[in-house]
């Protein structure tokens, strides 16, 4: 169980939640943990946003959402309470990069992970965010956390995003599977990154829940992930599978 | 003189068919008092017991021992005796396959000294005891664990499947602390997580493991060795450490194997156990003829799927329990012996809808002395399925030792010298992350083992520095 110690509401569908956990708290930057708001529901993986070791507290971002259980705490969750269960930090950390010119495109949740590793990235490399506005999320919303940021561009769309006329070396998404794939054409050229999205559920790599195309090969997300080179995913299969996760959670909730 | 009662076995109570393919709980509704005395009666105490079912037995429990408190009523006594060696009576009398094991070695079924089959069938041993150990848990007896005073070392057990639990439970004893970590939110491993509650009710796994917490064994839950905390750390903070997270992985490697609605074993048991939403599937088709598939098979047919069983060799070469396949085939499972998946078909939108198979027969011997099964030429066939789940082989969980790089065999499990430790001084393992995937009697026995020689360790360490 893990208590929640703060809840700060960043627009109507977006809470930024801070929880109490010592082994959370360690976390390096790029990992995720695994939340189980109720005893049954999805386990469902949340990127840390920022790990305070001192306070042994960790913060990460609550999007409300139709299709997912995650709604429920979304509407439920506030401070003093404590959470069924967290799992982690799980994952393998953000590889370390140094003296790039570092392009982050995020969208929804997706900034958390983002701001997390742009934050350690920061010190030895110039790092831009290109934010995809949402119905969910605005820029504006998440406009405090955003002065890490060398430059900050904005986008109303996945379509609307077209190149950004700067020499990046590395471009790194998170938020959604759909935008790291647009990424890989629109720079065909560059090093992109990605944190995939997909459903996980022993975090350990053995149930192969998360499994996707990478290379030709099977690759576990949980243990080898979740930051993954974009251009070797099949994100056809990818998002196939995690529409029909999509379904079963939407007909799940609906019964 | 006694009259033998070669024939008389008593079979446990079962729930309806009609009734138990709609439940979750427990089929198999154990022996009353008096069924497990008049059991106990059939067996003729042999004096030799140690070359017979006490041999069958991986954990060598002292069968006539037990057997003969239970025919004298003294069920408390009958307690004592099995968990001497085995510290989980209503687990093993569940989950071990006895056929093969004690009652295989039952001198009324087979004469284990003679070499040669016997005419009757063997003591319901299984069923006595977990008749015994149901019977202490049901009636509130608190059986007392004596603990040896606190030697001053700690150990950290990295995973709580049975392997984990018999060495926490023997390190304990001797006075060790110890401390359990284990990554998902229940403890238990595969007990838990693997094996359906229609075959192992899990308050059974909840009040061993109370026992475990009684003897101030502590458990830690969340915590993902290997990223959450090191292996390294671990080392640094204790004074030895067991891994025992167990093989799960199973292998894909069957074209079509990306499909929707295609899972590993442990995934679609692990759906289960942990209450998550199911696709809404029809018919299932489970590869595999060990317990796994068997598992799968139970739960599937309580979803209302329709079942099919494939395994490409015969009943008499699968490690799953003869009455366990009856009990599926009753409940309507159809089970294909001698048939080989060679694909899963997909449909235009990338669901699975169907399993090529071919069938077998049987051939010459392999290297491990089974007949080889060989493909029945043009005798392919198409099993109509909307979804297949993969219940064959197992592979450790590699995260918990990688960074310490732990020297490791050709197939993933790790190398261990005759004490149970791995390449790295300080460092054990045992059950199915050493031996590749075996049943929970034989983990829990490597975990009692490897507790030995870790306390051994401890004590000749401590003693040299």
């Amino acid at each position: 169980m893990a208590e929640v110690l703060e809840v700060i509401d960043i627009s109507k569908s977006l809470k930024l939640i801070t929880l109490k956990s010592l082994y959370l708290s360690k976390a390096k930057p790029g990992q995720f943990f695994i939340m189980q708001y109720q005893e049954k529901p999805e386990r469902i993986p949340v990127f840390i946003m920022d790990a305070d070791i001192e306070r042994n507290a960790v913060s990460f971002l609550l999007q409300k959402s139709d299709d997912m259980v995650v709604t429920e705490a979304f509407e439920n969750i506030k401070p003093g309470q404590k959470l069924h269960y967290v799992e982690g930090p799980a994952g393998k950390p953000f590889p370390q990069l140094e003296y790039k010119n570092i392009l982050f495109v995020s969208i929804n949740w997706g900034f958390a992970g983002i701001y997390n590793v742009a934050k350690h990235l920061k010190p030895k490399n110039k790092i831009d965010l290109a934010f995809i506005n949402s119905d969910a999320v605005h820029l504006e919303d998440l406009r405090s956390y955003t002065g890490i940021f060398d430059s900050v561009y904005e986008f109303d769309s996945v379509e609307a995003f077209s190149k950004i006329d700067k020499p990046y070396d590395v471009v790194v998404s998170a938020g959604s599977n759909e935008l790291a794939k647009e990424l890989v054409s629109v720079y065909e050229d560059k090093n992109v990154l990605c944190a995939v999205i997909t459903r996980m559920l022993c975090t350990v790599g053995l149930c192969l829940a998360c499994r996707i195309q990478y290379d030709g090969k099977l690759k576990l997300p949980c243990v080898e992930g979740p930051w993954l080179e974009a251009n070797k995913i099949d994100f056809d299969d990818l998002n196939r599978r995690h529409l029909i996760l999509k379904e079963v959670l939407v007909r799940s909730r609906k019964s | 003189m006694k009259k033998i009662r070669y024939y008389d076995r008593n079979q446990e109570v079962l729930m309806p068919v009609e009734k138990r393919t709609k439940t979750f709980e427990e089929y198999s509704l154990g022996y009353t008092i008096n069924l497990a005395i008049d059991e106990a009666k059939r067996c003729i105490l042999c004096k030799d017991a140690d070359k017979r079912c006490m041999k069958g037995c991986p954990i060598n429990v002292d069968i006539p021992g037990f057997i003969s408190k239970i025919a004298e009523g003294n069920i408390l006594e009958a307690y004592k005796i099995i968990t001497q060696t085995d510290i989980f009576p209503s687990i093993c009398g569940r989950v071990c396959p006895q056929e093969r094991q004690c009652e295989g070695a039952c001198i009324l079924y087979f004469d284990t000294v003679r070499n040669k089959r016997n005419k009757g069938l063997p003591v319901n041993i299984g069923a006595l005891e977990k008749f015994v150990g149901d019977f202490v848990r049901i009636s509130g007896i608190e059986p007392s664990v004596e603990v040896e005073d606190k030697k001053g070392y700690k150990v950290a057990i990295v995973g709580s499947g049975p392997a984990s639990l018999g060495c926490a439970y023997e390190l304990a004893r001797r006075g060790i602390d110890v401390e359990v970590y284990e990554a998902l939110p229940k403890l238990g491993g595969v007990m838990f997580y693997g094996i359906p509650n229609a075959r192992l009710d899990k308050s059974i796994l909840e009040y061993e493991i109370n026992k475990l917490k009684k003897m101030g064994v502590k458990f830690h839950t969340g915590i993902v060795i290997g990223r959450s905390v090191s292996l390294k750390e671990l080392k640094e903070s204790f004074d030895a450490v067991f891994i025992g997270v167990g093989a799960g992985r199973g292998n894909l490697g069957i074209k079509g194997d990306n499909l929707i609605n295609v899972y590993s074993a442990i995934e679609f048991l692990m759906n289960i156990a942990l209450g998550c939403p199911m696709a809404d599937i029809k018919k299932v088709a489970i590869i595999g003829g060990g317990f796994t598939a068997v598992d799968c098979a139970i739960s599937a047919i309580r979803f209302g799927m329709e079942t099919h069983v494939v395994y490409r060799r015969t009943r008499e070469t699968s490690s799953a329990r003869d009455e366990e396949w009856d009990h599926i085939q009753e409940e309507g499972a159809i089970i294909h012996w001698l048939t080989q998946p060679k694909e899963i078909i997909g449909d235009e939108n990338g669901y699975a809808k169907g399993l090529l198979c071919v069938k077998m027969e049987l051939g010459e011997p392999d290297e491990s002395g089974r007949p080889r099964p060989v493909e029945v030429p043009n005798s392919e066939f198409v099993i109509d399925c909307d979804a297949v789940v993969l219940a064959i082989g197992q592979k450790p969980n590699p995260i918990a030792f990688e960074e310490l790089n732990l020297k490791t065999t050709k197939w993933g499990t790790l190398e261990v010298d005759q004490h149970y430790m791995c390449s790295v001084d300080g460092i054990f393992a045992s059950g199915d992350v050493v031996n590749g995937g075996d049943t929970v009697v034989r983990a829990l026995k490597e975990g009692k083992e490897a507790a030995k020689h870790i306390y051994d360790y401890l004590i000749n360490k401590f003693r040299r520095s």
